[in-house]
C-alpha cells in the first residue's frame, strides 16, 4: 500500500469524518468541532503527556549531577556512558519528552489538510468530500460545513489575532518551562539554549498558524491552552510568577518581588556549588578511579551536603530487588 | 546486553522517527490547488475550452490548434470555474479571482475587464444588456456589458453563491452554498420578492422550467419550487447523495443526479420516480445529464460515460474515456459530438452516434 493511501486512509479520511461528525453534533458549529476535537485529543494522549511532563521533572531532578558528571569526566565517551547509566537509575527516558509532540504532529499536519478539505477552501474539495465522507446520514447532511467561528472564516490563512494568541500561548509554556529548568541550570550554553527555545518555538509556530488556515490557529492554541494547564497542575509552575512577565525598571514602581529561586511550586533548589561537585562520590568512585575524571575537579575533596538521588519507580524497583 | 538492548530501542525510535516524517512530508506534499471547471463552450466553429488552469483557447476541435488564448500569459492562479457566457461576437468570461472581461470571440482581446476582488466560481448571468456574477461573498456583481462598470450590487446572503442563477421576466433566482436560502429578486431594482430556507445549501447550477425551479441540494435532495407561488415547495424528490449536477427537464421528466452515483428521472409535475440507474465501483456525477441521439448520457467524475435509455433508464452503452483527471465540469454537445474536458486540463470527445467511442483531442499542441 502506497504510504499516500496509507496516510488518506488511516488519519485523513476518519479526522475528516470525525470532523464532520463533530461539527453536526456542535450544532454546526466547525469551530466548536475543532474545539472538542482538540479536547478528545489531548485527552487520549494525557497518558503520555503524563509520563512526559514526570519525565521534565525526573530530568530535572537529576540536573545536580548532571553538571557533575560533565564537570568530572572529560572523556565523551565515558561522559556519555555516566549519563545515560544516571538515566537508568533515575528512569528517566530523554526522549520521552517528544512522546506526545511526535504524535501531535502527523495530527496537527493531517488537520491542517482536512481543514482545507472539509471547508472547501477549493471548489474541487467539496466535490472530492463525497467520496470521502462515510456513508453515515447525519455526517452527509452536514455538509457544506459553517466556516465562521467567533468572527473568524476558519478557512481563510493570515489572521494575525490567532497567530499572536498562538506566540503567546507558546512564549508562555516556553517560560514556565525555562524557569523550572533555569533553577537548576548552571551551565551558560543550557542557559542560551533555553532562552533560544522560549522564543523560536513561539514563532516558528505562530508564524505556520498565519501561513495556515484559521481553524488550524484554533486547534494549536486551544492544545497549547490545555497543556499549559496541564503542566500547571501536574508539575507546578516552578519559579514562574506572572510579576516576572512585568519588565525589571517597572517592578520596583508597581510594587513586584520576585520569589528566591527554588521556592515556587513544584521547582526544585538551585544546587550549592559545594554540593554539587561533591555529590555522590560514593558511587563515582570506581569511575574515579579508571583515570577519566577530571585532575582540576574543583572542591572535590570538599564536604557538603549531599544531593539526594531521585527516588523513580526505576531505583525503588532495584532497591526492592536487592532487599 | 544492555548496548544491544539500547543499539535496537535507538533503531526503534530512528524507524518511528522517519515514518513519522515520511507520513507528514506526505501530508504536506498533497495540498490540493483550484483547478477550474469551467465548460467548454462553442464558439462559432471552435471549441472554447480551459487548457491550462487559468488560460482558455479557442480550439479547432478536428486538431486541438488554438486560435487564441485568453489570457495570452498563462496566469495558473486564476483557474476558471464559471462557465463562458457566449452571446454573437463577445464572450464574457470570469475567473476565480473575480477577474470580468468580454472578449471578442474573433480574436480573443479583452474589450474591458473588471475586477471584482471576489472568489467566482457561479457562471454568470446575461440578461437585458446586463452581466450578474454571483460571487463568494454573497453579493451579486451586476455590470454593464458595454463599459464592464459595476452598475450595482446585490447583497443576497453573505454567504458563497456556486450555482448559476436562473432568471425570467420576473425574477432572478439565486441559491447559496452555505444558508441553504433560495431567494428571488428584482432583476432591475434589486428588491428581493420572496426566500426559500427548505432548499437546503446548494451548489447546483438552478434551471427554471415554466414556473417551476429546480434546486438541487447537499441535503440529498432535489426541490422544486413554484417560483409564482412565492417559492412554494412544490416537491421534494429524495435521493442518495448530493444533488450537484444541474438537473435536465425535458418534457414531462426531470432527470438529476447524484455524487452517490444514481441517475433519476422524476415526474415534473409530482415528482414521482420514474426509474432509477444506479452505476457501479462509487461513480459520482458532478457533470450535467444531456441528451444526444435519444439517450440521455451521463458522465461520472472518474471519466465513464453512460447512455441510458430516457424511457426506462436501461444502459444503452457505456464507454471509459481514460482520460487524465476529474470530469467535473459541464458537457458540450455539438450534433452527436459530447466534449467533455477534465480537471487536468485534456479534451475527450464522445461520438454517440458510435457508441460513445471516445477521441482524445490533442491540446498539447495549443500550449
Amino acid at each position: 500500500m502506497p504510504i499516500g493511501a496509507i496516510w488518506q486512509t488511516f488519519l485523513e479520511t476518519p479526522l475528516i469524518n470525525i470532523m464532520v461528525g463533530l461539527s453536526a453534533i456542535t450544532f454546526g458549529s466547525y469551530g466548536l468541532a475543532i474545539l472538542v476535537f482538540t479536547v478528545i485529543t489531548r485527552a487520549l494522549l494525557f497518558p503520555l503527556t503524563l509520563r512526559m511532563l514526570h519525565s521534565m521533572r525526573a530530568l530535572q531532578d537529576i540536573q545536580p549531577q548532571m553538571q557533575e558528571i560533565q564537570k568530572k569526566y572529560s572523556d565523551p565517551k565515558r561522559r556519555n556512558q555516566e549519563i545515560m547509566k544516571l538515566y537508568r537509575e533515575a528512569g528517566v527516558n530523554p526522549l520521552g519528552c517528544l512522546g506526545p509532540q511526535l504524535l501531535q504532529f502527523p495530527i496537527f499536519i493531517a488537520l491542517y489538510q482536512v481543514i482545507r478539505i472539509t471547508l472547501g477552501n477549493t471548489p474541487e474539495g467539496v466535490l472530492d468530500l463525497s467520496r470521502r465522507l462515510y456513508d453515515v446520514g447525519f455526517i452527509q447532511d452536514a455538509v457544506p460545513l459553517s466556516r465562521t467561528f467567533l468572527g473568524m472564516d476558519l478557512g481563510q490563512n493570515g489572521n494575525f489575532v490567532l497567530g499572536g494568541a498562538v506566540f503567546a500561548a507558546m512564549w508562555l509554556q516556553q517560560r514556565i518551562s525555562t524557569s523550572r529548568s533555569a533553577a537548576t541550570t548552571s551551565s551558560a550554553n543550557q542557559a542560551q539554549m533555553n532562552q533560544m527555545m522560549q522564543w523560536m518555538l513561539p514563532l516558528i509556530f505562530s508564524w505556520f498558524v498565519l501561513f495556515s488556515p484559521a481553524g488550524l490557529g484554533v486547534y494549536w492554541f486551544s492544545s497549547t491552552a490545555i497543556g499549559l494547564i496541564l503542566q500547571w497542575i501536574f508539575v507546578g509552575p516552578g519559579d514562574f510568577t506572572w510579576g516576572s512577565l512585568v519588565p525589571a525598571p517597572f517592578r520596583d514602581a508597581l510594587g513586584i518581588t520576585l520569589p528566591e529561586p527554588g521556592t515556587g511550586r513544584g521547582s526544585r533548589p538551585r544546587p550549592k556549588p559545594a554540593a554539587v561537585a561533591n555529590s555522590d562520590t560514593e558511587s563515582r568512585d570506581t569511575n574515579a578511579s579508571s583515570g577519566d575524571e577530571r585532575k582540576d575537579s574543583r572542591g572535590g575533596s570538599q564536604q557538603g551536603p549531599r544531593t539526594t538521588r531521585p527516588s523513580s519507580r526505576a531505583s525503588r524497583r532495584r532497591r526492592h530487588h536487592r532487599r | 546486553m544492555f548496548h544491544v538492548k539500547h543499539a535496537r530501542q535507538r533503531r526503534g525510535a530512528l524507524i518511528a522517527l522517519a515514518a513519522v516524517f515520511a507520513l507528514v512530508a506526505v501530508g504536506c506534499g498533497g495540498v490540493q490547488r483550484p483547478d477550474g471547471w469551467a465548460a467548454p463552450v462553442q464558439v462559432g466553429d471552435g471549441v472554447l475550452v480551459q487548457a491550462r488552469s487559468g488560460q482558455l483557447s479557442l480550439i479547432n476541435p478536428a486538431n486541438g490548434q488554438p486560435a487564441w488564448q485568453y489570457p495570452s500569459d498563462d496566469d495558473g492562479g486564476r483557474p476558471f470555474y464559471a462557465t463562458p457566457v457566449v452571446e454573437g461576437d463577445s464572450v464574457y468570461v470570469a475567473d476565480y479571482k473575480g477577474r470580468v472581461a468580454r472578449l471578442d470571440a474573433n480574436v480573443g482581446n479583452a474589450t474591458w475587464a473588471t475586477d471584482l476582488d471576489v472568489q467566482v466560481v457561479a457562471t454568470p448571468l446575461l440578461r437585458n444588456g446586463s452581466l450578474f456574477v454571483p460571487a463568494e461573498d454573497g453579493t451579486i456583481a451586476v455590470l454593464d456589458v458595454s463599459s464592464g462598470a459595476v452598475t450595482r450590487t446585490i447583497d443576497t446572503t453573505d454567504r458563497r453563491i456556486w450555482s448559476s442563477p436562473a432568471a425570467d421576466g420576473g425574477g432572478l433566482y439565486v441559491s447559496d452554498l452555505d444558508n441553504g436560502i433560495t431567494i428571488a429578486f428584482n432583476p432591475s431594482t434589486g428588491e428581493r420578492l420572496w426566500e426559500q430556507s427548505a432548499t437546503g445549501a446548494s451548489a447546483a447550477d438552478l434551471v427554471l422550467d415554466g414556473d417551476l425551479l429546480m434546486v438541487g441540494s447537499f441535503d440529498r435532495s432535489l426541490h422544486s419550487l413554484g417560483v409564482e407561488q412565492g417559492g412554494q415547495e412544490r416537491w421534494v424528490a429524495q435521493g442518495d447523495g448530493w444533488f450537484l449536477a444541474r438537473p435536465l427537464v425535458s418534457g414531462r421528466t426531470v432527470f438529476a443526479s447524484t455524487m452517490h452515483g444514481t441517475v433519476y428521472a422524476l415526474d415534473r409535475a409530482t415528482g414521482a420516480e420514474r426509474w432509477t440507474f444506479t452505476a457501479d465501483d462509487g461513480a459520482e456525477f458532478r457533470a450535467a445529464p444531456v441528451i444526444v441521439g435519444g439517450h440521455l448520457v451521463v458522465a461520472a467524475r472518474d471519466g465513464r460515460v453512460f447512455a441510458l435509455d430516457t424511457t426506462d433508464g436501461s444502459l444503452r452503452w457505456t464507454v471509459e474515456t481514460a482520460v487524465d483527471g476529474n470530469l467535473n465540469a459541464d458537457p458540450l454537445v455539438v450534433g452527436s459530438d459530447i466534449y467533455y474536458s477534465t480537471s487536468k486540463h485534456n479534451l475527450v470527445r464522445v461520438d454517440a452516434d458510435n457508441e460513445g467511442a471516445p477521441q482524445a483531442i490533442p491540446l498539447a499542441a495549443a500550449r
